[in-house]
């Protein structure tokens, strides 16, 4: 079973606030999980590169092209804020001690 | 003339050709259907009637305008179709189906979208999905529980379950959904209806709600194969916007044409626990396929239960660093509006990412996705496609979802190994138990799609159990 500690742990690398029953459900349902993820140790895979994606492409790049730029405009970037104030998105303080 | 609604995507394009009927009635009807049913069914989150008919109306004046040389350049003139709720529509409600993004007006539109507005579809709205697409029942949706149009008191699969039940129900033409690993084969098979998941990259992921980067594909499902694959011609292809799209991919599905196709049975996709109708209706899915002219022969495929593990370590990581975009500042709501499903991914993630055990699981499972991409790749050396049930039982009651933390993840048991390796497959409608619908499942290499479609269309011509759902809350 994981412990409390190592759910607010996982929390807060995932920047969640879990309720004392989310905790508990949790620590349960992440335990069951990892045991099924430990089958995968049945195969030998010493000799095997692992796989990141399947394109199989590489070095892909967009063509600097301003006139189908999808480029949004400050309006449009502003359209879902909820909190703005002279055309900045207004937040919290990031830098305010704990 | 009523209930055009009933009519799938090759005899609307028909009956537009021919003068038989307009847009705007076909538009209609599926509005209509939508009014008359969708208040049980729940597939849709947001309907478009307003702007539906309008864009009907434009499209019968194009028509009228230019004839049959409309639909040359506009393929899917006037065919009113469904999205799936984690395409972004610009200047219309996205929610991924979660409270997260509950009032969310994108300001860009995906690609898929444009696309198919480019082609001349009309949107009749947005349908619903499990919560950022995590799921395989559309339970996880934070707002509404999608019914299965084939009995009201059970799931429609997910997490395209809106999709799924909106063309078995016929409120739609044709739907279109993603799948990150069985959220189109899935609900394609439990509401009785063609499924078509395409090979990662064929199409563009660009403004779609991401879930796990590495395999998420978008496609279509629809009342035949011939209708995905007419639309699949449409939504593929090369995007400036999204850099794993295939280069350069002209892709011809209909007109292709195999003397004879083998088929691969992979002994280990029959062996996991399963409905034992779903595998009589199987068999009897290659009996039907033999008298086709199609060759089955045995194969051996790693054991899917280990691409349970590989796609739940690869899902999670992506799903976790994904999510860690939704902020609340700049779009949505703040963190403290995900779901349970969502958190819990979320925190799988940190744990199989986090220093200690990124080795033992993260780089492990995608080893392990090594070995199945190369078993796969062998196994294609000598068979053409490879043959499964969709899903392992027929569709579930409401919650029984909940019962085990990857209930997703063993449902999805036979879509795992194909989607972490980018194979393209379909679900297709091959009979009925107990009244509920069961999919057989063809898998191709990768871009290799117009093998699917060419034994899906032929199938159909003969076995016509994907015209069932007509019978469907009639």
């Amino acid at each position: 079973m994981f412990s409390e500690k190592e759910i607010q742990y996982l929390s807060s690398l995932v920047k969640l606030n879990l309720s004392e029953e989310e905790i508990l459900k949790l620590s349960k349902s992440l335990s069951e999980s990892t045991s099924y993820l430990d089958l995968l140790n049945e195969l030998d895979t010493s000799k095997v590169e692992a796989t990141y994606q399947v394109s199989k492409l590489q070095n892909v790049f967009q063509k600097i092209d301003l006139a189908n730029s999808k480029t949004l405009t400050q309006d449009e970037v502003l359209s879902n804020v909820k909190s703005q104030e002279d055309g900045y998105i207004k937040t919290k303080g990031v830098l305010v001690q704990e | 003339m009523n209930e055009l609604c009933f009519l799938d995507l090759k005899e609307s394009l028909n009956g537009l050709k021919e003068g038989k009927f307009s847009s705007f009635e076909l538009t209609k009807s599926c509005l209509e259907r939508i009014k008359k049913i969708d208040s049980k069914v729940l597939a849709f989150l947001t309907v478009l009637e307003e702007e539906a008919l309008q864009n009907a109306t434009k499209c019968d004046e194009l028509i009228s305008q230019k004839g049959l040389s409309a639909f040359d350049t506009m393929p899917l003139l006037g065919i009113p179709y469904s999205l799936k709720d984690n395409f972004s529509t610009k200047g219309i409600r996205t929610t991924a189906s979660s409270k997260v993004l509950e009032n969310y007006i994108p300001p860009f539109e995906s690609t898929v979208s444009q696309k198919l507005k480019d082609a001349g579809a009309i949107l009749l709205g947005k349908t619903n999905m499990d919560a950022f697409a995590h799921g395989s029942s559309t339970e996880t949706s934070d707002f509404q529980k999608t019914a299965n149009p084939w009995d009201l008191s059970r799931v429609p699969g997910g997490s395209s379950g809106g999709a799924g039940a909106a063309v078995a129900s016929n409120t739609c033409i044709f739907a279109i959904g993603s799948e990150t690993a069985g959220s189109i084969r899935g609900p394609a098979s439990w509401c009785g209806v063609s499924g078509f998941k395409p090979s990662y990259g064929l199409v563009s992921r660009y403004g779609v709600v991401a879930m796990a980067s590495s395999t998420d594909s978008p496609g279509p499902i629809g009342k035949s194969i011939w209708d995905c694959a007419y639309v699949l011609k449409v939504i593929a292809g090369n995007d400036p916007y999204d850099a794993t799209t295939v280069s350069n991919y002209i892709p011809d599905y209909l007109n292709t044409n195999y003397q004879k196709l083998k088929i691969g049975i992979p002994k280990s996709y029959f062996e996991i626990e399963m409905d034992p109708e779903v595998l009589k209706k199987t068999e009897n899915f290659i009996d039907e396929l033999k008298s086709l002219g199609c060759e089955f022969v045995d194969i051996d495929l790693i054991s899917p239960k280990y691409s349970v593990g590989v796609y739940t370590i690869i899902q999670r990581s992506e799903v976790s660093s994904n999510l860690a975009r939704l902020d609340g500042i700049r779009y949505g709501n703040d963190r403290n509006s995900f779901g349970f499903e969502a958190k819990k991914r979320m925190l799988l993630g940190a744990e199989v990412l986090s220093s200690g055990y990124h080795d033992k699981y993260y780089t492990k499972a995608q080893k392990v996705r090594t070995l199945i991409i190369e078993d796969f790749e062998k196994a294609f050396e000598n068979v053409d496609l490879i043959i499964s049930p969709t899903m392992p039982i027929t569709a579930l009651k409401f919650g029984e979802s909940d019962k085990n933390p990857l209930f997703g993840e063993m449902m999805d048991i036979l879509h795992e190994g194909s989607a972490v390796s980018g194979l393209c497959a379909i679900s297709i409608p091959i009979g009925e138990s107990n009244g509920l619908p069961i999919g057989g499942q063809l898998i191709a290499p990768r871009l290799h799609e117009e093998k699917l479609s060419f034994i899906g269309m032929k199938y159909q011509d003969k076995f016509k159990y994907h015209l069932n759902i007509k019978e469907l809350m009639k």
